[in-house]
């Protein structure tokens, strides 16, 4: 389980995370991947927890980020860059602040 | 009346021509359900559903604390499924009471262990309850080792510390210092209790839970006492509310039993009765079927009441002609009188022994009436300890005014510098394996204007008035009054805890554990 404390309020924090659930959706959509087929391609055990993750419910495991990248075709680099926005916007800010 | 129906029962849908659609309204009702029923039992969470692209349903649980979710419900192209780091992968069927009952074989620790057979049985909704309560600790867990932040948890770590470790000892039985007191539970309030029971023998042990239950107090905001104290709360009061409606219909009509039931109106002894029954709940065991609320009840009532000595509780399956107590889970409100079963639970102060410390004890303050004490088989070896290292006064019990002389004990005490030993008409007596030798030191004689046993009941008295939140154990003849962040926190209290024990002619004794201060200042009124 992922711990991942942010000192913001549980409400801020979700407000993140369905917009990150949002990106993520507009990203698959764009690769022209269903839900069951991302899902196959980022090794979810089930397809429902990519439609819970859209929903803005739970993070993409940091283990994961690179399947998640290439299924969506999008450079990892990049892709961590725009999840951390949503997960972690403390660490975000840190590093690509300013 | 509420009703808890049975668990989630869905069409199985193949993959061929499946037809995938949203959940049923029985197995929505059934989620909320397990969702207010851990509100209600002080578990922060929340829950969120949706429909995937193709239209198959889930429901995840979620902390409210923080929105991450700790357990997955799905069922894809018609087949159930149960997700989440608490249960190590997917468990998949398309039987949903199957899928629970096989996710709790392959979990034994969400099940209480069996002691000894019993065709008694476990309600299906209480599973379900206890599947998401368990998730939901186990994550807790995992995620306080993550967490930077975390003085909560140590808090609760601290917590957990307790009899577990410094006593091997079970808890024995659970009485009320004073008058007797029955606690009338109904069908949701005693599946809540169950529920919360495994949930917290998962989590920490039945014994930290039972002390947990009497003493939820200083765990602060600890996960555990916030749970105990919401159970000790908001559902008895509730339970509170409609009994004595009771009581008057049995009068009236003769229709209805309700055996030397009164309301317990002090927490401590709803809490008491919550720790009795989790004393018991290591024997109960699980199994299959869809019983019914009142066979559910009376099974709890007969296991309580059958359970060998000194766990046996009186308890007994009783009717309320109520409205429906728990309409605040139900859309719809108001729903007609109708007779409801219960289970009423007695906590006595029978079973303890009759002697001169428990007499005292009785004595003390009007407050303490309600309060419970646990009986242990073994003094935890952190309370052992700081009594053998404190105070003691010997020959107390005597009539007439007191002498008190102070003189080193054979060991030198961590606070006190010298112990006391209070004189009495006959010879000095002290406790076992503490014979204090002829003290080098000047003598200090005080007169005392009253009674001994009055003496001691106000330095009781002082000391349970000044100490934030009092726990008793009672070890055979011996009663232990301590502060309960001794317990939960004794490396915090490690230079500023101090005690003081009064000896009885009759072999029994009374001790007190608690900050310095309080006790310097209670033995000040000798």
């Amino acid at each position: 389980m992922y711990g991942n404390p942010q000192k913001r309020s549980a409400a801020e924090v979700q407000d993140l995370r369905r917009e990150g659930g949002q990106w993520l959706k507009a990203q698959r959509e764009k690769a022209g991947l269903s839900q069951r087929q991302l899902a196959a391609k980022v090794g979810a055990d089930y397809y429902t927890f990519i439609s819970q993750l859209e929903t803005g419910r739970g993070r993409i495991p940091p283990d994961r980020y690179r399947d998640w990248a290439e299924a969506l075709g999008i450079p990892s680099n990049e892709f961590v860059r725009s999840v951390l926005r949503f997960y972690d916007p403390i660490t975000f800010d840190i590093l690509f602040g300013d | 009346m509420a009703q808890i129906v049975s668990l989630l029962r869905h069409p199985r849908l193949g993959r061929l021509g499946r037809q995938s659609q949203d959940w049923s309204q029985q197995e929505l009702a059934e989620f909320y359900r397990v969702e207010a029923a851990l509100v209600q039992a002080g578990i922060r969470i929340e829950s969120e559903r949706g429909l995937t692209d193709e239209g198959d349903p889930w429901l995840v649980f979620c902390r409210a604390e923080d929105g991450e979710t700790f357990i997955h419900f799905a069922r894809i192209d018609g087949e159930y499924l149960i997700a989440g780091p608490a249960y190590e992968g997917v468990s998949k069927g398309w039987d949903f009471p199957s899928l629970v009952r096989d996710l709790i074989s392959r979990h034994p620790t969400v099940q209480p262990t069996t002691r000894r057979p019993s065709n008694l049985f476990m309600h299906p909704a209480a599973l379900l309850i206890a599947v998401v309560g368990t998730a939901f600790f186990k994550t807790s867990e995992a995620k306080a080792m993550d967490d930077s932040d975390h003085k909560a948890d140590a808090k609760r770590q601290g917590g957990t510390a307790l009899l577990v470790t410094t006593s091997n000892a079970p808890v024995s039985s659970v009485h009320t210092v004073g008058s007797a007191t029955t606690v009338v539970m109904d069908a949701n309030q005693t599946l809540n209790l169950i529920a919360t029971a495994m949930a917290l023998q998962t989590q920490q042990g039945v014994q930290v839970a039972a002390r947990a239950a009497f003493a939820p107090s200083d765990l602060g905001e600890g996960l555990t006492p916030s749970l105990l104290r919401d159970v000790g709360g908001t559902k008895f009061d509730s339970s509170a509310s409609v009994i004595p409606g009771t009581n008057v219909d049995a009068e009236q009509n003769g229709a209805l039993v309700a055996p030397a039931a009164h309301v317990a109106t002090a927490a401590p002894a709803e809490l008491g009765a919550w720790l009795a029954l989790t004393a018991v709940l290591q024997d109960l065991p699980l199994a299959v079927g869809t019983p019914s609320i009142e066979s559910a009840l009376a099974s709890m009532a007969s296991l309580l009441d059958t359970a060998p000595e000194p766990q046996r509780m009186r308890a007994a399956l009783q009717y309320a002609e109520v409205q429906a107590m728990a309409a605040q889970h139900e859309a719809t409100a108001a729903a007609p009188a109708a007779p409801v079963p219960t289970l009423a639970v007695e906590l006595s102060p029978a079973a303890l022994p009759d002697v001169a410390a428990v007499r005292l004890m009785r004595e003390v303050d009007g407050s303490l009436t309600h309060q419970t004490v646990v009986q242990l088989e073994k003094l935890p070896d952190l309370l052992a300890q700081i009594i053998a290292r404190g105070g003691q006064l010997s020959g107390v019990d005597g009539e007439g005014p007191s002498h008190g002389v102070l003189s080193p004990t054979l060991e030198p005490p961590l606070v006190n510098e010298h112990a006391i030993t209070m004189p009495a008409s006959g010879p000095v007596e002290t406790p076992a394996g503490h014979d204090a030798p002829a003290s080098d030191l000047p003598p200090l004689h005080f007169e005392q204007p009253a009674g001994r046993e009055a003496i001691i009941e106000n330095a009781i008295a002082y000391f349970v008035a000044n100490t934030p939140n009092i726990e008793i154990i009672s070890v055979q003849n011996q009663v232990v009054f301590y502060d309960a962040r001794v317990m939960a926190r004794p490396e915090a209290f490690a230079h500023n805890i101090d005690s003081v024990t009064y000896n009885f002619s009759d072999g029994s004794s009374v001790s007190l554990i608690g900050v310095t201060q309080i006790i310097h200042d209670a033995q000040g009124l000798h």
